[in-house]
């Protein structure tokens, strides 16, 4: 799975907007936006193989992904 | 046979408000287009071949019974636009999403999709999902405030961008920092540069109205403002190229004339120089409850002028059908996407920002 998030600024100067903070011995990274104003777009993309196990595991199988609904 | 693909979008009405680079042109309302008859996504009857709205994957079953036939577009591409849902049916739409998503994602961001002004899902390929939503805007008025984490099994990308002048004229480009959280240390600057294509007029500057607000033959009026007018390109080998154009997407109450619109362009009348296409329904006799479709697309270039423009295009109300004791009913009819298109003789990335593009 990836996830992109991508923040459209206006006029305000990037540096002031976040803070990266880096994850030691296995940690999990940060990046920390405060008062940001933009658009924002995020997009993710999944593999179909990761889907249909979550989907077996999840109601036993034979249904499609809408039966999820 | 070839594996199909299948790309949903509902968009919100404040859609209009998202600025470029992200603007496309949205019009509010659950669009979904497909292009095949198989999908790799159906554990179940792999081998059957899509004959009925209700077998589409993801949006199949949210879809009601009484649901209008989609319209053929150029590419053998099936579109089907709802302009209005009914809550149960967006409600189901996100448990959709969510289901889809509850593993791997955060559960901010999950709970933050239903403020979102588009979210779209395609299936991109046979092994492959892409959920993307926008916002126009921060929830706050002091703007975003989000911490962003790494996830062990999945690469999370983070980009912070503005906009900023390519090196070509011809280039519009896109400037900031970027960086995968857990892999590069610090965020890289980084510059998107890419031909200048298209360019968005945002709905928003856009005034429209019908002219007169009652009547069976309402003139739909847009007008567009001195700078709409003016090229995203000027001075150079590729501003020659561009061309002003409006999308207009009719739903079934309404449809146009294509004899009267071909006539009107002949003498550039209204605004429009040229009808470059027109899919759906477009039969001049029947009425609203006999048309299958859920109505139609109009595509015309307009008349480059300098001036302020009024752009036109007559419209022709279906009749509805009789209820007992009489009554009205609300048509919406959405502003056109108004947007430039350039050739490009310019090497770089191309953005395709307007699902028209597949048009022209």
């Amino acid at each position: 799975m990836k996830h992109r998030h991508s923040f459209f600024i206006d006029k305000q100067p990037i540096q002031e907007v976040f803070e990266l903070v880096n994850g030691k011995n296995g940690q999990p990274s940060v990046v920390k936006i405060r008062r940001l104003s933009a658009a924002r777009e995020w997009k993710t993309t999944i593999d179909v193989k990761d889907l249909e196990e979550k989907v077996q595991n999840t109601v036993g199988g034979g249904l499609t992904l809408v039966g999820l609904a | 046979m070839e594996k199909g693909k299948i790309s949903v979008q509902f968009v919100k009405d404040t859609a209009k408000n998202v600025p470029e680079p992200l603007q496309r042109g949205f019009v509010p309302g659950l669009h979904v287009f497909w292009n095949g008859s198989m999908y790799d996504l159906l554990i179940e009857n792999t081998d059957q071949a899509i004959s009925r709205l209700s077998d589409l994957p993801f949006t199949g079953p949210l879809l009601q019974a009484s649901s209008p036939d989609p319209i053929s577009l150029p590419g053998n591409q099936s579109y089907l636009h709802l302009g209005h849902l009914p809550s149960l049916i967006i409600h189901s739409l996100f448990e959709t999403l969510w289901s889809i998503l509850y593993s791997g994602t955060d559960p901010l961001l999950l709970a933050s999709l239903a403020k979102a002004d588009v979210v779209d899902f395609d299936i991109v390929s046979p092994n492959t999902i892409q959920i993307r939503a926008i916002w126009a805007s921060a929830p706050h008025d002091d703007g975003w405030r989000l911490d962003i984490w790494s996830h062990r099994n999945a690469l999370t990308e983070v980009g912070i961008f503005g906009e900023e002048r390519g090196e070509d004229k011809d280039e519009y480009a896109l400037g900031g920092v970027r960086g995968i959280l857990g892999v590069d240390p610090e965020f890289q600057p980084t510059l998107f540069a890419f031909p200048h294509r298209n360019h968005i007029i945002s709905s928003a500057r856009l005034n429209t109205s019908l002219s007169p607000a009652y009547g069976s033959h309402p003139v739909l009026q847009t007008t567009l403002p001195l700078t709409a007018l003016q090229a995203p390109v000027n001075d150079t080998l590729d501003s020659e190229s561009c061309k002003l154009h409006a999308l207009y997407t009719l739903s079934k109450e309404v449809f146009v004339d294509k004899y009267q619109l071909a006539q009107l362009a002949q003498f550039q009348s209204g605004g429009i120089q040229h009808l470059y296409g027109l899919w759906g329904e477009t039969d001049l006799e029947d009425p609203n409850y006999r048309t299958k479709g859920w109505g139609s697309i109009v595509l015309v270039d307009i008349v480059q002028d300098r001036s302020e423009l009024t752009l036109e295009l007559p419209l022709q109300v279906r009749y509805l059908e009789p209820q007992v004791g009489g009554g009205t009913r609300n048509v919406d009819i959405p502003p056109p996407a108004i947007f430039w298109a350039c050739e490009n003789s310019v090497e770089g990335i191309l953005l395709v920002r307007l699902d028209a593009n597949s048009l022209i």
